[in-house]
Parts: structure tokens; sequence; C-alpha cells
């Protein structure tokens, strides 16, 4: 077993970024000690400014008038990190979720990926836009992967290295309750090596059974504590918007996020959606746009085109605070088709779907379709429509003898026998009572005063024109 | 004709016609008189529908590979007439589009889409700047356009390579095509 450990020490402020602050202003994380709120963690501009964890909101605002002060987000973290875990998933069968971090069982992977560095490179080129600052460890137990990862980042290959080199690290990177550390380093415990030595009986007795229990997780004596992920069944994001939008211009930088973040999560594992449902949100109402594509995917590319296509059709009828992207269910990507087309040629043929989806969206699925043969002697049935993707088998039919006009006329169109020239004819077209529709055509082809070959019938209402032979 | 579209032109065999002359089409069984630019835009004005365009169209659509989409034609191709020319109906991608502006927007995606295609597009009104884009999108996307007009656009400029009149089965050259053979 090897373990790589996904830690996030920024996240209250890469949740910021992510709607779109820019990082260069300072921001804390408000905190309490003893039931005084006080900063409990700050980012890199407030720290410039002299801000520190553990200083008083007034003296922070003397300091920083402009200081972005936020309250810790439970939902928008667990949402973070339902995103992270399902990216990570398609990295490692086994994804467990810890505070603030994600845990990759990564042993099983290493060969498919060509090693660990090689994992490495993939499994952040894969997170990148979830726009989440990581930092890693490893090891041969999650926990201290986890443990080395808090630490400020590390490795340890070897079971049998394991105790040895966690020994001489400070305790202070445990995911412990903070008094617990406290009380342990003021007995001068506090690195690791030095809780090893004790028994640990004693242990458990003078400190309770947390502590205890965490060692046998670091050492892999007890299973991981962190509970196995399992991916949500549908892809679900929201992002608030920095300042309220009144156009839609300016939602398309929170929509390519969202878009960017499903494809993060969904393409590692080979999933894809062909259902989406983007929602703005106001103070007063919602408007919502249902996204629909033609097969499968979590290519952002062709998701934002669709997206943004969805989003010129919505009215926004008062400023938008939100936007909200939810899936329907997740498909798997089918392997390439390689059947009705050449390997050469799959590209193009992708590029057509996406084509055909983009007019799609503008036209209405309506306006695209092809036609196909169908076994019928009545013209107005020797064919049908057909959708336009996938690209259909080819139809079989019986063609008739004479020879038929290339452009049709589904309605007849009624004419003077006198504006045409008859050149060959009659053939006779009848259909009964069985047909629905009982009557006898005769049709002929002619010549109309423009000089142009038509397709004439006379029935017992008089005569129609009904095709145009070239 | 599998590396048809890297040639510069279609129909290696076709003949080469002056401009300004007539020329009838050929039956709809031999090879057209037309060299269509290809990754260009071409033009055919004619008076109505039935002017002998299929006899254009059916060899064409049967050399061609890639996609062909038919963008507001004004009747349906009638697919026992297509088949009996040997030609696929169901390959044909046929596009609804009321305006021309619709028209012209969807000819343009189709031709920068990248799957190469063949646009046939029945376009009324278009002025010069709509067909420089056409024909911009064409030689950028690597497609290639047709457009059917009216004959009233032979008055006004366009940038077509290629534009021709088809009245009667009658085909005039207005613009472009291959010199004369020696």
């Amino acid at each position: 077993m090897l373990w790589l450990a996904l830690f996030a020490p920024k996240l209250p402020f890469d949740l910021l970024a992510r709607q779109g602050h820019p990082p260069s202003r300072p921001a804390a994380l408000l905190g309490e000690e003893k039931g005084i709120p006080r900063l409990a963690e700050v980012n890199a501009a407030a720290a410039r400014r002299g801000l520190r964890p553990g200083q008083s909101l007034a003296h922070a605002y003397a300091v920083v008038p402009e200081l972005i002060l936020l309250r810790k987000d439970e939902a928008a973290e667990r949402a973070a990190f339902e995103r992270l875990g399902s990216c990570a998933l398609g990295f490692s069968s086994e994804v467990r979720l810890a505070e603030r971090a994600v845990l990759l069982e990564v042993g099983g992977s290493l060969r498919l990926f060509g090693g660990l560095e090689a994992l490495g490179m993939r499994l952040r080129e894969a997170l990148e836009p979830l726009a989440v600052t990581l930092r890693e460890g490893v090891a041969p137990t999650a926990e201290a992967a986890l443990f080395l990862a808090r630490a400020g980042g590390g490795r340890i290959l070897s079971r049998e290295e394991l105790k040895a080199s966690l020994a001489p690290l400070r305790l202070s990177a445990a995911p412990l309750p903070s008094e617990l550390i406290a009380t342990l380093a003021a007995l001068g415990l506090d690195r690791l090596g030095r809780l090893f030595r004790l028994p640990p009986a004693s242990l458990s007795e003078r400190f309770g059974p947390a502590l205890l229990a965490w060692l046998e997780s670091l050492l892999g004596e007890r299973p991981p504590a962190w509970p196995r992920f399992t991916p949500p069944e549908r892809f679900q994001a929201e992002l608030e918007l920095p300042q309220p939008a009144g156009s839609v211009p300016e939602l398309r930088f929170a929509l390519a996020r969202l878009v960017h973040e499903l494809e993060a999560c969904l393409s590692p594992r080979r999933l894809g959606v062909a259902k989406l449902r983007l929602t703005l949100k106001g103070r007063r109402s919602f408007r919502d746009a249902t996204i629909a594509l033609r097969s499968p995917s979590a290519e952002a590319k062709r998701l934002l085109a669709a997206a943004e296509a969805a989003l010129e059709r919505i009215e926004l009828s008062e400023p938008v605070l939100a936007l909200a992207l939810e899936s329907g269910s997740l498909r798997e990507i089918p392997p390439l088709q390689q059947t009705l087309w050449g390997p050469a040629s799959e590209g193009h043929r992708e590029k057509l779907a996406e084509l055909i989806e983009r007019l799609e969206q503008r036209l209405g699925e309506a306006a695209l379709y092809r036609l196909g043969l169908a076994e019928d002697h009545r013209p107005e049935r020797a064919f049908r429509r057909l959708p336009a993707w996938p690209e259909p088998q080819p139809s079989k039919a019986a063609l008739p003898l004479s020879p038929r006009p290339a452009w049709f006329l589904p309605s007849p169109r009624p004419v003077r026998r006198e504006d045409y020239e008859l050149l060959s004819g009659p053939e006779r077209i009848e259909s009964g009572w069985w047909d629905g529709e009982e009557h006898r055509r005769d049709y002929y082809r002619a010549r109309d005063r423009q000089g142009r070959e038509c397709w004439l019938f006379q029935a017992a209402e008089g005569w129609f024109l009904q095709g145009f032979f070239r | 004709m599998a590396a048809l579209p890297e040639h510069p032109r279609l129909w290696k065999g076709a003949r080469a016609l002056p401009p300004g002359r007539f020329l009838s089409l050929p039956l709809e069984e031999g090879p057209s008189p037309l060299e269509l630019p290809l990754a260009g835009l071409s033009e055919c004005l004619l008076p109505a529908p039935g002017q002998g365009e299929w006899r254009l169209l059916a060899p064409l659509l049967a050399h061609w590979e890639g996609p062909a989409l038919l963008i507001a034609p004004p009747l349906l191709p009638y697919p026992p007439a297509l088949a009996a020319w040997r030609l696929r109906p169901e390959r044909l991608l046929l596009i609804e589009a009321a305006e021309d502006k619709t028209r012209l927007w969807a000819s343009e995606q189709a031709l920068r889409c990248g799957c190469r295609p063949l646009v046939l597009a029945w376009i009324e009104k278009a002025d010069f700047t709509a067909l420089r884009r056409l024909k911009l999108a064409a030689a950028e996307g690597q497609g290639t356009a047709l457009l059917f007009r009216p004959l009233e656009a032979a008055s006004s400029p366009s940038p077509a390579s290629l534009r021709f009149c088809l009245e009667r089965g009658l085909l005039r050259l207005l613009k472009g095509g291959a010199p004369a053979p020696a």
C-alpha cells in the first residue's frame, strides 16, 4: 500500500479566488478563541500587511480597513473536496476524504501510470482546474501521508522506514484537537518519536483514546479512520459571483469555471454528461436553461459552447448573484466508434457532431434532419425524416421503375394544365381505402413555360405539380 | 478519390470554361463541367429551383466524401431520385432556417467546424461583407461553399471565386472558372 495525501492549506482563500476575487486583496478567516472573535487564518496579501492568525478583529481592521473577512463555509469546503475526490477517483479506486485533504491509495495504480512521478504529474494536471492549492505527502499509511502533507510535504516510501522517518517530526501538524497538542507539548511530548517511546496503555489512560487511535493508524496498526469516498451521482456546482451581474457577458467567467470543474471531475473517470441545467440565481427569482448534447461528453470546450448558447437564450430580469450547474445522470463515454467512419475521419465525425449540436441549440432540434428511403409506392410516403445525429444506417427500398424528381413538393401545388407541355406518361399511382387515403393519380413528366421539367399529376380534383426533375 | 480534399480544385477531369460563354450541363451520369474551388466560395445564380441544379449537385455529391449540408433548400431533395443516382440520401444533412441572417450564420458555423464539409446554402440577400465572411470561413475552416442565389444578385459584387448563372439547364460563367483548354 502506498498513500498519497493532498492537503489544502489555503482552502478558504482558494474558494474566495474561485469566485473571481483577486488574490491580491487581503483576506482572513474568522475564528474565535475563548468566545472572542479572532483571525484564524490569513492569506498572503494580508500577511504582507502584517496580519497574523490570533490577532483581534479590531486590530486587523485598524491595520487593513479593506480586509475581506471570511466565515468558515462548511458546505463550500465539502463541495470542493467532493470535486477533488471525484477527480482523484480517476487515479485510484480507493479515495478517502479527510479534513481538508484527499487521500488516495496509489500503490495499485503505479504500474498503470508508469510510476509515482508520472502519476503525480497527471494527477496535478487533472486537479489544476479545481484551483485548490495542494500540498502532497506520500507514505505507506494514509494517516502518515496526511501527516506529512500537513507538516509541509514529504515522502516516506517504505514501511520499514516509516517509524524512524516520522520520529523527528513535530506533533503540531497532527489532525488532533489543538488543546491536546498544547497539553502534550507542555509535557515535552512535541515530537512523534517521544510519543512512540511511551507505552500505549499509559497514552490512552493519560490522554484519551483519540491519541492512541491516531498513532495506531499512523503506523498502520489500524485501518484509516477517514471514510471511503463515494462520488455523487450527478455533477453539481454553484458559484457565487464577486458582484451581482447585470448582463450575460459578465457571467462568462463564472460559467467557464463551472464547466472546467465539471471536466476535471468527470473526464479522469471517463464519464460524461448529455444533459445539464444552468441556473442563474437572483435575489428574488431564478432563471434556468437546459443544455442537451447529442452524446455524453465532459469536454469543457464542447460543453462551454453549448452552455454559452444556452446562456444567450436566457433573459435576465434582475441581477444575477450566483450561477449553478447541475448535470443529468453520469454516463460512460463510449470508446471511439470506428465502424461507420474510418479512424482517420473520427476527428471529423466528432467535429460534425459538435456542429450539429451548436446548430440545434440555436435553430431547434426539429430544424436539422436527414431523409431516408421508405418502402412505399405512394410518393409522399416513399421517404421518411431521420434524426440528424447519429448518422443513420443506409436505408433500402425498392426503387420505382420510372424516374422520380430530384426536388419534391410534399404538398402538391394546384396548377393549370395549359401551362405545361406533357412529355411522357401517365404512370398511374393508386392507393385505396386500406391506406386510409383513397386516391388515384396519373403522373406525367411535363415542361413548364420556364423550360423546367416537372412532375405533374392529374387527380379527380384537377392538376397538381409535385416536383422538378433537375 | 481518397486524397480529394487536399486538391486545390475538385474534379480533375473537368473541362474548362471560358468566362461569359454558355455551356449545356451534362446528363446526370456524366462528370460536371465545373471546377468548384475547394475551401472556397462559389455562387450559382438562378431564377427558381429546377433549373438543372441537380445535374451539378448529383455528380458533385457522388464525388464528395465528407459531410454535405443543405442549408434552407427551397424544396425537398427526394430520396428515391437520389438513390437512383446511387447517392445515399441519408448522407445529406438538411437544415431549415427561415432568415438569410440565420442561413449565413449556419453556413459559417459549418464551414468553420473543422469537419471539411460541403455547404450548399440557399441565400437570397447577402451583402459583400457577409459573403466575404463566408469566403474567409471557407478558407480558414477548409470547408467548401456553394451558394444558390437569385439572378438579381448578379448586379451586386461578390467575393466568390466562382460565379455562374443557371437557367433552363444552361450555365453562364460570370467569374472564375478554369482557363480555356489549349
